[in-house]
Order: C-alpha cells, then sequence, then structure tokens
C-alpha cells in the first residue's frame, strides 16, 4: 500500500511538467509557480499539523477519560 | 408555512394503524416535500422568487421563496429521506415524530420571510433537537443534553433580544440583510449575529457541538449534523454576507476543527469536530461575501449535509454493531463490516474533496475565491485544513476502526440493520452523483447566484491528486503514532464546565457563609443602635462601670454619628451643587 501511493504520487509529480506547458492556468500566487508545490505542501502540512496536534494534546489539553465526571461528583 | 405543514402531519404519525403504514408514511413524508419543491423550481406556483402573506396578530408574516432558501431546502429534503430510510427501524414512534417535527421546523426556518416565525422555527428546532440528545437514553447523553439546551438558550435569547430592539427601532420585522457599522444603531444586529454564530458554531461558541453531537442517538445524529448547523449558515449567508470578521473567524476555525479531532478517541466527536472545521469553510465563505464565495459557501453547505450524513451513518453503524465507538477499543472490523466500509469510505473521499466525488466541486469554489481575492493567509488556512481533513476521516479514522487491529478484544458483533445500509448505500450514490457530470451542473444551477466555475480543470486535479497522495504517503510512513489514544481533551467548553462549576460552588458555599456572617453583625449592629436611641443612659451607666458591651455600644454610636455625618455633608452637597 505505502509503495503503491509512494509510486502514484511520484508519477503525479511527474505529470505536472507537461500539464504545465500545455494547459495555461493562471496562478493567483508565487508558489504555484513551483512544480509539485502541492505535494510538498501535502506531505510536510501533515507532518505539522500532527506535531502540533500532539504537542498540544500531550502538553495542554489531554486529562484523564473520567476527568468531568469527577468533577461533578460531590 | 411548509414547516408547519409538515411539524402537523408528523404528529399524525403515532395516529396511523397499522405498523406498516405507519412506517411508509414516515417515509412519505420528507418525499411529498421533494415533489412539492421540484413542482415549485418547475414554476408551478408562479415565478421565484414567491412570497405568501399571512397575518398574524398585527404582522404580516412572509413565507418567502427564493433560490437562496430552495436549494438549503432541497438539501434537507434529501437528507431527511436518507436519515428516515435510516431509522425506519427503530421501533419508538416519538423518535420519529420529533425526527419530523425537527426536519419541519428547519425547513420553516429556512423559508421564514420575517424575523418572527424565523424565531418560532428557531425555537422549535432546538427543542426537539434535545429530545434526539436524550433519546440516547445514556446517563452522558442526558447531561449533554442539558448543555445543548443552555447554549441554545442563549442562542436563541440573543435573536430574540436582537429582534426586538430591531422591530422597536425600525418597525419592519423582514428577515434580510442587516449591514453592521460600529455604532449604537447597530446593536440589535450584533445581538442576531451572536444568536446565529452560537448555532453555526463558531468558534469560541462551538463546544457544544462535539460535546452533544457525539452523545446523541444514532439515528437522531444525522438529523443533526444536518439542520441546526446549515441552518444557521443559511441565515448568515440570508442576513451578514460579507461581514469581514466572519471571514477570519471561518478561515481559523477550519484549522481548529482539524486539529483539535486529531486529538479525540471517541469516532463521532472525530466527526463533530469536522463538522466545525466544514463550518468553518461556509463561513469564511459568506465573510468574503463574492458571490463567487457565497456560491462556494452554499454548494459546500449542499455537499455537506449529504456526505457529513454518510460518515455519521457508518460511524452509526459501527456502533449499533458493536457497541463501542472509542478508537481504543474499536479496529479489527474489516472482516465483519466490509460493506459498512466501503460506503463510509466514500463519504470520507468526498469530505476531503477528492476529485469524482461531491467534495472536490464544492470545496474548491471557496478556495478559489480565497485566491481570487487574493488573501493567502486564509488560502493557507483554508488548504491546511484540507490536509488534516483527509488525515483524520480518510485515513485514521478507517485505519483506526476497520485496521490497526488484527481482532479487536471480546468483540460481539450483532450485524447492521439492511435499511441503514440502503440509507448508506443511497447517500453514497448522491455522493458520487454530485460529483461527477450531470450532478454538479444540476448543483451548480440551483445555486443563488450564476457564476462560471470549471472544477474539472486537468491542474486543479492534478494538484489536487497529488496532493492526496502526499498526505495518504506521510500517514503510512507515521501511521503507528496515530492510534487513538484515551483520554478526556479540554476545549472552551472547560470554562463552562469546570469554572462555571467552580463559581456555582463558591457562591452556594463561601458566598453564603459571607451573607450569614454580614447578616450577623449588621443585625447586632441594629441591636445596638437600637439600644442607644431608646434607653441612652444605659451606654454611659455600662461605660462607668467599666462593662465590656458598654464600650461595644459607644463604639457603635460612634460609628452611627460617623454615617449620619456623612449622610449630612453629603446632602449638603446635593442642596448646593
Amino acid at each position: 500500500m505505502t509503495k503503491v501511493t509512494i509510486i502514484l504520487g511520484l508519477l503525479f509529480v511527474l505529470v505536472e511538467v507537461p500539464v504545465r506547458v500545455l494547459v495555461k492556468h493562471k496562478h493567483h500566487f508565487v508558489w504555484e509557480e513551483i512544480v509539485g508545490f502541492y505535494a510538498l505542501f501535502g506531505f510536510f502540512g501533515c507532518i505539522a499539523i500532527s506535531v502540533f496536534s500532539k504537542f498540544l494534546s500531550s502538553k495542554i489539553l489531554m486529562r484523564d477519560e473520567d476527568y468531568y465526571e469527577k468533577r461533578y461528583r460531590r | 408555512m411548509i414547516g408547519l405543514l409538515i411539524i402537523i402531519s408528523s404528529l399524525l404519525i403515532p395516529f396511523i394503524p397499522f405498523k406498516l403504514l405507519r412506517k411508509i408514511y414516515f417515509l412519505l413524508i420528507p418525499v411529498f416535500v421533494f415533489l412539492f419543491l421540484i413542482s415549485i423550481s418547475k414554476g408551478f406556483f408562479g415565478e421565484i422568487p414567491i412570497e405568501w402573506k399571512f397575518y398574524f396578530l398585527n404582522y404580516e408574516l412572509t413565507c418567502r421563496i427564493d433560490k437562496l432558501s430552495l436549494v438549503f431546502a432541497y438539501v434537507f429534503t434529501i437528507i431527511a429521506v436518507c436519515a428516515n430510510i435510516y431509522s425506519i427501524h427503530i421501533k419508538n414512534d416519538l423518535e420519529h415524530v420529533t425526527a419530523m417535527i425537527y426536519y419541519g421546523s428547519t425547513i420553516g426556518a429556512v423559508f421564514a420571510g420575517d424575523l418572527i416565525s424565523l424565531y418560532i422555527f428557531w425555537k422549535i428546532m432546538t427543542i426537539s433537537a434535545v429530545f434526539l440528545i436524550w433519546f440516547r437514553g445514556t446517563r452522558a447523553a442526558r447531561s449533554a443534553g442539558f448543555r445543548y439546551l443552555i447554549w441554545h438558550v442563549i442562542s436563541g435569547s440573543c435573536l430574540l433580544a436582537g429582534i426586538v430592539l430591531h422591530v422597536q427601532n425600525t418597525g419592519s420585522i423582514e428577515f434580510d440583510n442587516f449591514t453592521i457599522f460600529m455604532d449604537s444603531e447597530s446593536f440589535p444586529y450584533l445581538l442576531i449575529l451572536l444568536g446565529f454564530m452560537i448555532n453555526a458554531a463558531v468558534i469560541p461558541f462551538h463546544s457544544w457541538l462535539p460535546d452533544s453531537y457525539p452523545e446523541a442517538s444514532i439515528t437522531g445524529a444525522i438529523y443533526m449534523t444536518a439542520f441546526t448547523t446549515k441552518c444557521a449558515v443559511y441565515a448568515l449567508a440570508r442576513a451578514f454576507p460579507g461581514l469581514e470578521i466572519l471571514a477570519w473567524l471561518g478561515a481559523v476555525m477550519a484549522m481548529y476543527g482539524v486539529i483539535f479531532a486529531m486529538m479525540v478517541n471517541d469516532g463521532r466527536r472525530l466527526l463533530s469536530y469536522h463538522i466545525v472545521s466544514q463550518l468553518g469553510y461556509m463561513v469564511c465563505g459568506i465573510g468574503l461575501g463574492t458571490s463567487l464565495a457565497i456560491n462556494g459557501a452554499v454548494s459546500l453547505a449542499f455537499g455537506n449535509v449529504i456526505y457529513k450524513g454518510l460518515l455519521f451513518m457508518g460511524m452509526g453503524a459501527v456502533i449499533v454493531a458493536t457497541g463501542r465507538s472509542k478508537f481504543t477499543e474499536l479496529g479489527g472490523l474489516y472482516k465483519y463490516m466490509r460493506s459498512t466500509f466501503y460506503l463510509y469510505m466514500i463519504g470520507a473521499f468526498s469530505i476531503a474533496g477528492f476529485p469524482l466525488f461531491a467534495g472536490f466541486v464544492c470545496k474548491t469554489m471557496t478556495i478559489h475565491a480565497s485566491a481570487e481575492l487574493n488573501l493567502p493567509i486564509i488560502f493557507i488556512l483554508l488548504e491546511g485544513a484540507a490536509i488534516g481533513t483527509h488525515l483524520c476521516i480518510g485515513l485514521k479514522l478507517p485505519w483506526n476502526v476497520w485496521f490497526s487491529r488484527e481482532k479487536p478484544v471480546e468483540i460481539t458483533y450483532t450485524g447492521v440493520p439492511r435499511n441503514m445500509l440502503v440509507a448508506m448505500g443511497l447517500a453514497a450514490f448522491l455522493c458520487i452523483f454530485f460529483g461527477t457530470y450531470p450532478g454538479y451542473k444540476i448543483l451548480y444551477d440551483l445555486l443563488p447566484y450564476s457564476v462560471e466555475f470549471t472544477p474539472y480543470e486537468p491542474p486543479k486535479v492534478l494538484n489536487t491528486l497529488q496532493f492526496f497522495t502526499f498526505v495518504s504517503i506521510a500517514f503510512f510512513v507515521y501511521r503507528e503514532k496515530y492510534k487513538g489514544v484515551a483520554a478526556t481533551i479540554l476545549d472552551t467548553d472547560w470554562f463552562g464546565r469546570i469554572l462555571g462549576n467552580k463559581i456555582i460552588r463558591f457562591s452556594e458555599v463561601q458566598l453564603v457563609d459571607l451573607a450569614r456572617k454580614l447578616d450577623k453583625s449588621s443585625s447586632l449592629f441594629a441591636r445596638k443602635v437600637k439600644v442607644l436611641f431608646t434607653t441612652p443612659e444605659a451606654v454611659f451607666k455600662q461605660s462607668t462601670s467599666g462593662g465590656r458591651s458598654g464600650s461595644e455600644l459607644l463604639s457603635s454610636g460612634i460609628w452611627l454619628l460617623i454615617v449620619l455625618l456623612l449622610m449630612l455633608v453629603y446632602l449638603t452637597y446635593l442642596i448646593l451643587v
């Protein structure tokens, strides 16, 4: 599964080069000029979100599973 | 008007004789509404927009049917058909009645052309939704229902206060575009905006949503995911298009929901946080305010109702079959629930915006609008939220539920009712239908503005495909790190639940103590004053004898003198100035 997705992903990046030449597409931002920008964005964005949410949950927001139930008991 | 008819017809459900007839009747209510809506679109009732007027007290109520309200009515009806099929096996008729009242009130609110009927339907919606939560019957559902009620009563009160002030200021009850300026004139609009924002789960007022939806009844949750929040999106699109703060709140909200969804352990809670995230896209589109952005928000609401319903149905089927919803207790269900898995994945691909599925034609519009307006930060936030959406719904949840282990611990698999699978099949079909050729044209024709937008351009499709494969690669490489962790994640409801609880405790114990002490000392003081006035000689008598109470009396007398003097000074000040 992992290998198949890696091959597919690289294929999509390679296909982008001829598509860029053949199809005119209006770019809104500078970074869209980079070939394979969305691949990079997806990969590193995924890691960034995961790391950030892991940090947030483990350092600040995580509590025991019965946190609220325990607090309500008198 | 139409809403009222649906509510009345739903009240008849328990009185219909045979069980089979009752079920057929229940299934047919939204189907009839759907046919009615089609006949409206075809122009049997005159040209759109249509306005029907009624008189109530001294006000003229209107039932307004235009393109914006019609598209929402369509999607609510479609999901009501699916959800009715999904819940047909439930034996409790009251649950069906409540669900249909909920549906009717939502349709009523969408077609309300004036603020009074909007408010009434808004309230019916809240109350029926609370009962749908309570039908789950668990302790957690009961308390979550109460918290839901508190939030929505606040929202309804804000709305009512805003409406009353607005009617007092202007005398008109028409529900239309309100413009907010920063002055005292627009205070009622701020209240109305707050009411809508609570219902649309805009941060920081979103906490009721991931709190109550996972606790709601399995079938009731499908209605809930569709109606309340999307109705609020409709109201925002009607009243406050182009309000800039909504664009920023929406973009932040899209990211916020995604990040919180990463942390939670409960399947339906993860999906609930994704509702917050998807609502972020819609709110952002409304805030951007161009016709393309509003179209994007509306079409996303349309698609989101269908595929989010499908996802909740899938997770609901898992709960029905196994009795569990936590990632730490699930896993390895692929052997048992293969069809549920595939249907769920269609929903997952749709919400993530994979080409050929409904999400792709809906979601790209809003993101494209932010690019057209040249807003890079909003663009990055929305695209980044798309990463998280695919990561959580398309990869993390299915991996944790259907794979991740060879076999779940001590599972008792009871099977999924067939009607649930049929409903999911219908919703999955619609997801693909609206994502491919004739479907998305139909969807785009329904949108309020006519805008030329072609989703299937080769570069766009290619970018999306790259995006998806690389997010998947990142997941597959680190997949062991995405296992569920049993924990409670704090959110903004902490302020209400813990801080609020502490404040109540403080008022019950410390504050009451303080009041009791004050009470005691003031009555003591009064008694002393009384003694001073009635028998002043006692003071001196006792003071000469050196008694303790005598000196106390003397001091209280001095205090009284000071108070009197102060009053005198104040009085003279009042007279002189």
